[in-house]
């Protein structure tokens, strides 16, 4: 899952960098309202979190102005000003959640994955297919069977977002857009390598190979 | 006025009289002069002591050889004699001595009572000194004075009636632009203007303007007020962030102890700020700001409270009667009504119902279906000076603010039991802003 922060204080930018990346998420940042709008409509980030008092372009116009050119991104709105007028003009504007200043981080990171399962058609509140089930607090996957497997953080991105994708054929340029952020090496071999880690770990039949296509997860139980 | 106006004309009347009538008497002298002239250079002298004078061929108006024509001429010889004109048969006008030179007009009155103008004049001719005088009969003059002065009446009324006429026009036409001002005024009491039209007639013009740059600054200071307290919440809430994370993560560098000390009293910072800061945000019934409109903004309002509660499938209702409007700041009644349904929203199970009712004022009813409050409870909910955060538990930070926002409209709250729905209904009226501007 790839998130892009748009916020403008550096010293809590780089905390929620740490702990959002600790969390298992790509986060790229944009310091100002400018960068901030192109990054959005140009990346195909999984959901925006956007402080809404931005240097150059406001958090509001940002929004509205994706919304008129159909981009649908989840966002996830911060302000400073925890007041209804403004929870008002960000829902006019398209905003999918707010969430006041100061927060716990455990609640932005809920409300991230609240919004990116509502996105998939997920009511339940954990990632689970017929046979595996994906702790996103420990970041391991357990099977049917009393059998947990430790996930490293990109095994753990790539599982997530293909779980989440159950049945879609998703090429590898799909799959490492949602697993790296924009200042990661990016090598499609590298996608194969981890796709092999994660069979050994969950199975060859979960994951199949389209050929020059893709994968697709599919969990054959289901 | 009217009756200075009516003074007005009746002295203009009065003068018009006088002067018409002055006027036709001056005339009337000057002929009557004329004629006098013509019987001097007629009157012949004899040489002889003891002959009569005689009057020679005058050209005289025939009327004089008229009895009773109206014109009369009586010429006093010195030392004695007269010679009068034939129409001056029955009249008996006393003709003085004169010296030469001397000049005199007289208003008297005929034999019969009619008025005469008479004018005398002593005269010396050949050696004689004599007196002429001469009279004229005025009641045909004055009889069509008379006609012409009820004429003069007949348009000097005439005139008053229009002047009265184009003045009430006048008064009305720029009374009507002070009507427009007074509409004008109404309407930004109900916010649908932002400032008074300037289109004024030009002796109230500088009064608008003065107004108007009146409520450029105070609108402006408002949002001055606002924005700093915005800027103070942000600035604050920074560091406060770092705070409560670093409290977060800590981990084995303080102890666990420690480590919840921060977090409570950082929370409790938080909380404190959250709640005076959106106390000095409230603009109050007097402001000039953007105004609340219920059909634009409880679309917006419902469909985010849905949104934020979509895991639960509230179904917020609400119903605006007919002629019902909230005539206060929009940031205020988002506030209040956000924290109101918001509330509800909370504890319901599945409905939220919220109606708006006109009484003198607006009436707000937000009602729900969730397990609401005991009378005991009602009473400490209404209970005045008590922090409704601190004091109840679950009906949180919210009813706080609700409370002060009420209090600021002079407006009033209550809590009951929804006979409707079984959960807490909430009630509050807030008085129409613009017919008691405090």
């Amino acid at each position: 899952m790839r998130l892009l922060l748009i916020e403008d204080d550096i010293e809590l930018t780089n905390y929620l960098r740490a702990d959002l990346v600790k969390a298992g998420f790509a986060v790229d940042i944009a310091d100002n309202g400018i960068d901030g709008e192109f990054l959005g409509d140009s990346e195909p980030y999984d959901a925006i979190v956007l402080d809404l008092g931005l240097p150059q372009k406001s958090g509001l116009d940002i929004l509205a102005a994706w919304r008129k050119r159909q981009n649908r991104v989840p966002v996830i709105v911060l302000t400073a000003r925890d007041a209804w007028y403004e929870r008002v003009d960000g829902f006019k504007a398209g905003a999918d959640d707010y969430l006041g200043k100061p927060f716990h981080i455990e609640e932005l990171i809920a409300r991230i994955r609240a919004l990116i399962y509502r996105q998939h058609g997920k009511m339940s509140h954990c990632i689970e297919t017929a046979t595996l089930r994906l702790d996103e607090d420990v970041q391991q996957v357990e099977m049917g069977d009393d059998v947990a497997h430790q996930l490293t953080g990109t095994e753990f991105r790539l599982l997530r977002y293909m779980m989440l994708n159950n049945g879609k054929i998703l090429s590898k340029t799909n799959l490492s857009d949602h697993v790296y952020d924009q200042d990661s090496e990016r090598d499609s071999n590298l996608i194969e390598v981890y796709v092999r880690r994660l069979r050994e770990k969950i199975g060859n039949h979960m994951i199949l190979t389209k050929r020059g296509q893709g994968y697709v997860f599919n969990d054959p139980t289901n | 006025m009217v009756v200075s106006l009516v003074l007005l004309m009746l002295l203009f009347w009065w003068a018009g009289s006088l002067a018409s009538m002055l006027l036709t008497e001056s005339f009337v002298y000057s002929r009557l002069r004329t004629d006098a002239d013509s019987l001097v250079a007629a009157l012949d002298f004899p040489e002889l002591e003891l002959d009569q004078p005689r009057l020679g061929e005058a050209r005289l108006n025939p009327a004089y050889e008229e009895p009773s024509s109206g014109k009369y001429y009586f010429i006093r010889l010195q030392p004695e004699g007269e010679i009068t004109s034939r129409s001056a048969w029955e009249q008996t006008l006393p003709i003085p001595h004169m010296a030469a030179g001397q000049l005199r007009k007289v208003k008297t009155m005929g034999v019969a009572g009619e008025p005469l103008l008479l004018w005398l004049g002593g005269f010396s001719k050949q050696g004689h000194g004599f007196t002429i005088g001469i009279a004229e009969d005025i009641t045909p003059i004055e009889a069509r004075l008379t006609i012409f002065q009820w004429y003069f009446a007949a348009i000097s009324l005439l005139l008053l009636v229009a002047l009265l006429v184009v003045q009430h026009l006048i008064v009305r036409r720029s009374v009507q632009k002070l009507e427009a001002i007074r509409s004008d005024m109404n309407k930004l009491g109900h916010g649908e203007v932002m400032s008074l039209s300037e289109d004024v007639p030009s002796e109230v013009l500088p009064l608008v303007q003065e107004f108007n740059r009146l409520l450029m600054r105070f609108d402006k200071r408002l949002k001055q007020s606002r924005n700093s307290v915005g800027n103070l919440a942000h600035s604050l809430k920074g560091p406060l962030n770092l705070l409560l994370r670093s409290s977060d993560t800590a981990g084995g560098s303080v102890s666990s102890k420690q480590q919840e000390a921060i977090a409570q009293n950082s929370e409790r910072i938080h909380q404190l700020i959250e709640s005076e800061l959106k106390r000095a945000r409230l603009a109050g019934r007097s402001a000039a700001g953007q105004l609340f409109d219920l059909e634009e903004e409880l679309p917006a309002l419902c469909g985010l409270l849905k949104q934020e509660y979509s895991d639960k499938n509230v179904d917020i209702r609400y119903n605006i009667a007919a002629g019902a409007e909230v005539t206060h700041d929009r940031q205020d009644m988002l506030e209040l009504i956000g924290n109101l349904l918001d509330n509800a929203a909370k504890w319901a199970n599945s409905v939220v119902m919220f109606t708006v009712r006109e009484a003198n004022g607006v009436l707000l009813d937000i009602e729900d279906d969730g397990p609401g409050c005991s009378p005991d409870e009602f009473v400490r909910l209404t209970q005045r000076g008590v922090r409704l955060d601190e004091s109840v538990s679950g009906h949180g930070l919210g009813l706080s603010i609700v409370r002060d926002i009420v209090d600021t409209y002079d407006g009033t709250l209550e809590f009951s039991t929804s006979t409707r729905l079984g959960g807490l209904r909430v009630s509050v009226f807030l008085p129409d802003g613009a017919s008691d501007p405090t």
